[in-house]
């Protein structure tokens, strides 16, 4: 971050009005806040004039009666006091949190319509940090934070008055202190954000090596490196200690307070001073008010330490997640408004290259092909050779780099994302399934699914005996909790989850090239049902599913080297036959 | 320490770490009472001062009036200074302790066995050692100041004592009732406290699925529910964070009046006492003066007792992971001496064997093989008839309760767990590759490999063509969970970097189900000469890998049923011959004509 645009650059500013904006939705609660904040601590100082004049009752020989009036007053004041007091600070602390609560909502709603390519490039565990503890930042800088500084501001000026009437030099004093404490305040403030956010960043590399460790302790235990992982955290763990150590060191030295303690200090002797020399007209009265007065003011300036941090750091993570609320999206894309037909679905790539980042290779590059409604096509190739690109993109989740995807006709950019969504569904490679239960995960696409409907679709995907054989049936919990599914299980459920939707174009991205032999013959008996229902693309290693496709694209080094028919590449195209004549007796080569 | 720790354990566990930073320890005692000294001493120059100011006597010169204001002054200033050191000494113990505390149980969990980490939560360990551990530092730094306001509460409270009893007891009486009410309201605030943070917790694990389930939310179009879901729950928690701050902020006001309170107490007594001549003004007004050293300790003991407490019940969570002998990796169970397991021969043998791994749900039952050294074996059988399982034991990430296992000729039990592990190398069905550069990834297992030997490695796996067409090549930085690359270039990278270790033993988990049959099959050819020599033990459903090996082990719900290569097996009646017809053939061109004219 930047310490000198802290506060000078007007563009810096609009993460703080982006978060004012919201407390503007709340008029009645904010307004309340400020004007009852300044009513309280007024209220709270009375205790101390008070206090001057029944000592001055004493000094001059009173009685208990004398000071009666003066104690009532102050058992009223207390009720009052009490009670503003309490409205006023938990309705700073509900609008805090309704203001972040608020923001949270507006970072989740606006991470949802994102690019995967934005996705991509960035990091979870950052975005969740954003997401927990700069919202929490926020919320203490504004309750109570900016209400003390608030406070603080009141009590100073009142120090102003109190001291103008004894003599206009004491007066001038507080000011001069009053802006020496400011100015010395915010540049301490400024000097220390940057080690606190360096402390912040040495905190999240521990949580990463932690939690990358515990993640990974099977591969760690398997390589002895438990070591290499305990060097790893100790060297995080000391770059945090010497930084906090910093960072702490100079907070200590909190030099803006010892100005205020020598104000403090000078203030009590020179009233003090000026009673014995008789000056100004002043008494004991006076000294006790402002004794009483100036003590209070160290206290509450002492609480500028952290409030001051606080404030600071609530601005840098107001900046840090409006600046993900407002990042532009590199890969964003208007929605078009056409709607995908269902009933009739070709696929076309013309001339199509795509890379994910402009610093990576090109993932496809000039690939061209066409599916016709209801054909399977299969792409086969070596990893990284862009197999999951191509249906990535039929998905729309990228833009090409280049040339043009026709749907059923239609550059693919002219169709509505709800309908793209409806009408294509996926079987993806890396399968996530939700911490759910069976029958939830199935009807992720479409909660509404009957009964009838989850049933027909595991049935088709073959994985209606292994569900029925799990303890509560449909209901059973996936994942931590439940039961952990083999790899085949989890795709037979992905499958399922897929056909619901009774999609018109379905990509199955079928990354495993062998499983056991059982959940083998089942997933090729699931797979082989599905194709000729619909427009199919597949990317699998299964030679017996390739056999029945309509198309079958080659795909090496991101580019296509081979398209046709099963029967003509396996007897022409050396890509093909090499991809599989080490596990299968291949008929004779012929030349063309 | 089996059982749940005690108080006593837990205080001798920090002392331990403590007595590590004495010097600081003491600086920080030294100092906290020379801040305590300075600031209360002050006070009584300022009675003095008004006390002389107030009488006025003739005798009074410049002079003797100017001397306390002098030293008030001086004391003040120099109280400031004692405190930043107290600060700068006790941030600093706090960081060396909070230091030693993390690496402490950090290592202490990693030495807990696989047991202890297959049922734990990876999520719920990390915040123990991140935010639990730096909450402890928090209630640290309280700690200390809290025990710095007791001791100017004790001082304070002596000081006015000498000064006058009365009044001292009279506003003394009265701190009870607020401690008590203050104190009650602890009940409360934990629990409202512990609702909120369930919450809390809840919203940001719904945060961070979705955000990594974002791309299958995207092709289900499910931002909107997504949405709808979340929103529910943020506002759920608003709620519980509401009840929360009501808690937290209904102290302030209570304290603020029982504040007042006491002064009206000490004002009425006060100007009683005044009157009957028992009390001089300035010793009066140094009661109000002193009111907040004997008013804020017992403020700040009910406010952040919790805190404390949760420093305990942190500590003993810490423990109870870190510490715990039961859940330990044990070196070994039985009483010989250990033997470093070097340049072995790999001959493996299972005597025996039966395994569960809860408690009377058998996974192997009786598993009895010889492999002789340099042999290769394939383990077949369906999802769950425990290949894995078997080579999770050899290199004993589970220890067996029945049967023996030998490596070599010798018990596995007695040789040293690290040597044993480095020379068996597992290439396991679940990959993952750790945040950091390719070659990083490369040298977990062998830290002084060079680059050639890592390059060697990732040709054996036909990994270079793919590595050296990635920016920066081999310091290519891999993301997260090795998401940047597709499953089955993870599965490349994770094999060599096990052959790099050049292990006498080679486990092969379903090492390259996700690379295709071509790419496999170069594998195959290169790892070939590698392979040689070297014990393996693979874990396959591909017909030709398991035609390449010395002999096969047909598993079939945690039993062996059968052993012998491929001709004798087929020949025999039994689950290989029905594998074979389910589904090894469909691996044959005849099969694939024949399915074609079905069609």
């Amino acid at each position: 971050m930047n310490e000198e645009n802290l506060f000078n650059n007007d563009q810096d500013m609009n993460s703080l009005k982006w978060v004012a904006r919201f407390h503007l939705r709340y008029p009645f609660k904010t307004f309340y806040v400020l004007i009852g904040g300044i009513i309280e601590i007024l209220l709270f100082l009375l205790p101390i004039s008070i206090t001057a004049n029944v000592i001055e009752i004493s000094i001059e020989g009173g009685r208990i009666a004398n000071a009666k009036g003066q104690l009532w007053l102050l058992l009223g004041l207390a009720f009052v006091q009490a009670g503003l007091y309490f409205s006023v600070s938990f309705l700073n602390e509900v609008l805090a949190h309704r203001v972040t609560t608020d923001i949270t909502q507006e970072l989740f709603e606006s991470l949802q319509y994102r690019s995967l390519t934005y996705h991509d490039s960035k990091d979870v565990g950052n975005i969740m940090a954003r997401a927990t503890g700069d919202t929490r930042t926020i919320n203490i800088a504004i309750s109570p934070a900016v209400r003390i500084i608030i406070n603080l501001t009141i009590v100073w000026i009142v120090a102003f008055i109190i001291t103008i009437r004894i003599h206009y030099i004491l007066a001038l004093i507080t000011v001069i202190v009053f802006i020496i404490f400011v100015i010395t305040t915010l540049i301490y403030s400024i000097n220390i954000l940057p080690l606190s956010a360096k402390s912040r960043e040495n905190f999240a590399e521990i949580s990463e090596v932690i939690s990358s460790s515990l993640t990974g302790i099977r591969e760690i235990k398997s390589f002895v490196a438990t070591p290499w992982s305990k060097k790893k955290l100790l060297k995080t763990a000391i770059k945090y200690q010497k930084n906090i150590i910093k960072e702490q060191t100079k907070s200590a030295w909190f030099y803006p307070i010892f100005v205020v303690t020598f104000y403090a200090a000078l203030m009590i002797v020179l009233s003090l001073y000026f009673v014995y020399k008789g000056l100004f007209g002043i008494g004991i009265k006076e000294v006790v008010l402002i004794a009483g007065f100036v003590s209070f003011l160290t206290g509450m300036s002492e609480e500028v330490q952290w409030t001051m941090w606080f404030l600071i750091r609530g601005k840098v993570s107001a900046d840090r997640i409006y600046d993900i609320v407002s990042e532009k999206d590199p890969a964003a894309f208007e929605d078009g408004d056409m709607e995908f037909e269902s009933n009739f679905a070709t696929i076309e790539f013309k001339n199509v290259s795509f890379r994910y980042k402009d610093d990576l290779p090109y993932a496809l590059k000039n690939i061209s092909f066409k599916v016709e409604d209801l054909q399977t096509i299969a792409i086969v190739g070596p990893p990284g050779s862009g197999k999951s690109t191509i249906t990535k993109l039929i998905q729309r989740l990228y833009l090409p780099t280049s040339g043009e995807i026709l749907l059923s006709g239609k550059p693919i950019s002219d169709y509505s994302n709800k309908s793209l969504r409806k009408n294509i569904t996926t079987v993806e490679q890396d399968i996530f399934l939700f911490n759910l239960s069976v029958k939830d995960n199935i009807r992720y696409g479409k909660p509404d699914a009957t009964d009838e409907e989850i049933t027909n679709v595991a049935k088709i995907a073959e994985a209606y005996d292994f569900i029925l054989e799990l303890p509560n049936k449909f209901e059973n919990l996936i994942g931590e909790g439940g039961v952990r599914l083999s790899g085949g299980q989890a795709q037979r459920l992905s499958i399922a989850r897929a056909l619901l939707l009774n999609p018109s174009i379905l990509l199955m991205d079928d990354g495993a090239s062998a499983l056991d032999a059982r959940t083998e013959v089942q997933i090729q008996k699931a797979i082989s049902e599905i194709l000729r229902t619909r427009t199919t693309v597949i990317t699998t290693h299964r030679l017996a599913i390739i056999a029945k496709a309509d198309l079958v694209i080659i795909l090496e080094n991101s580019e296509i080297v081979g398209l046709g028919s099963h029967e003509q590449l396996i007897r022409k195209n050396p890509y093909y036959r090499r991809l599989f004549e080490k596990h299968y007796e291949l008929p004779a080569l012929e030349g063309n | 320490m089996a059982d749940k720790p005690t108080d006593k354990e837990l205080l001798i566990y920090l002392w331990n770490i403590v007595k590590l930073h004495l010097k600081e320890f003491y600086l920080v005692i030294i100092l906290l009472l020379l801040n305590v000294a300075f600031g209360t001493i002050a006070p009584l120059f300022f009675r003095k001062a008004l006390d002389l100011i107030q009488k006025n006597e003739t005798s009074t010169t410049l002079v003797i009036i100017l001397t306390p204001l002098i030293a008030y002054f001086l004391l003040m200033l120099i109280k400031w200074f004692w405190e930043v050191f107290q600060n700068v000494f006790k941030a600093k113990l706090n960081a060396q302790i909070t230091k030693d505390l993390r690496v402490k149980a950090f290592n202490g969990i990693l030495e807990n066995n696989l047991k202890f980490f297959d049922n734990s939560e990876s999520g719920f360990l990390t915040s123990g050692l991140t935010n639990d551990i730096n909450e402890m530092r928090e209630a640290g730094q309280r700690f200390v100041d809290l025990f710095t306001s007791l001791f100017r509460l004790i001082v304070t409270i002596g000081i006015l004592l000498y000064f006058s009893p009365k009044l001292t007891l009279a506003s003394v009486v009265f701190l009870p009732i607020f401690f008590i009410v203050v104190f009650s309201l602890r009940k409360f605030q934990r629990r409202v406290a512990k609702v909120w943070r369930k919450n809390f917790a809840t919203v940001n694990q719904r945060f961070s699925e979705t955000m990594r389930s974002i791309a299958i939310s995207k092709s289900f179009a499910r931002e909107e529910e997504n949405i709808k879901k979340f929103t529910n729950l943020n506002e759920e928690t608003y709620k519980s964070s509401i009840k929360r701050g009501f808690a937290i902020f209904i102290i302030g006001p209570i304290n603020d009046f029982f504040r007042h309170m006491l002064l009206i107490i000490i004002l009425f007594v006060g100007t009683i006492e005044t009157y009957n001549g028992n009390l001089d003004v300035a010793t009066f007004y140094l009661f109000i003066f002193l009111m907040d050293f004997y008013y804020y300790p017992l403020l700040s003991l009910a406010r952040n007792y919790s805190r404390f407490q949760s420093l305990f019940v942190n500590l003993e969570r810490l423990l109870n992971v870190s510490e715990n002998s039961e859940i330990k990796e044990i070196n070994t169970s039985i009483n010989e001496s250990l033997k470093i397991a070097e340049k072995l021969h790999g001959e493996v043998e299972f005597k025996n064997v039966n395994f569960s791994y809860v408690e009377d749900t058998p996974v192997l039952k009786n598993i009895s093989f010889h492999i002789k050294p340099g042999q290769r074996v394939a383990l077949v059988g369906h999802t769950g008839s425990g290949k894995s399982t078997i080579a999770a034991l050899i290199p004993r990430f589970y220890n067996i309760s029945d049967g023996k296992i030998l490596i070599d000729g010798v018990n596995i039990q007695n040789y040293e767990l690290n040597s044993l592990r480095s020379v068996i190398g597992l290439v396991s069905q679940r990959v993952l590759l750790f945040k950091g550069t390719i070659r990083e990834n490369m040298l977990i297992g062998s830290e002084n490999a060079s680059d050639e030997n890592i390059w060697n490695a990732l040709d054996a796996v036909q990994a270079r063509d793919f590595i050296e067409l990635l920016p920066n090549s081999l310091d290519f930085m891999v993301t997260e969970g090795g998401k940047n690359l597709s499953v089955g270039q993870r599965q490349m990278i994770s094999y060599a970097r096990v052959l790099l270790g050049k292990p006498d033993i080679i486990l092969l988990d379903e090492a390259t189900s996700a690379v295709d049959l071509y790419t496999e099959s170069k594998i195959q050819d290169s790892t070939e000469l590698l392979l040689k020599g070297r014990t393996s033990i693979v874990i396959a459903h591909r017909l030709t890998t398991i035609l390449k090996s010395d002999f096969i082990i047909v598993l079939e719900g945690g039993e062996i049923k059968q052993i012998g290569s491929h001709k004798e097996l087929l020949e025999q009646k039994g689950p290989y011959q029905d594998m074979y017809q389910l589904y090894f053939k469909t691996q044959s061109a005849k099969y694939l004509e024949k399915i074609k004219t079905a069609m």
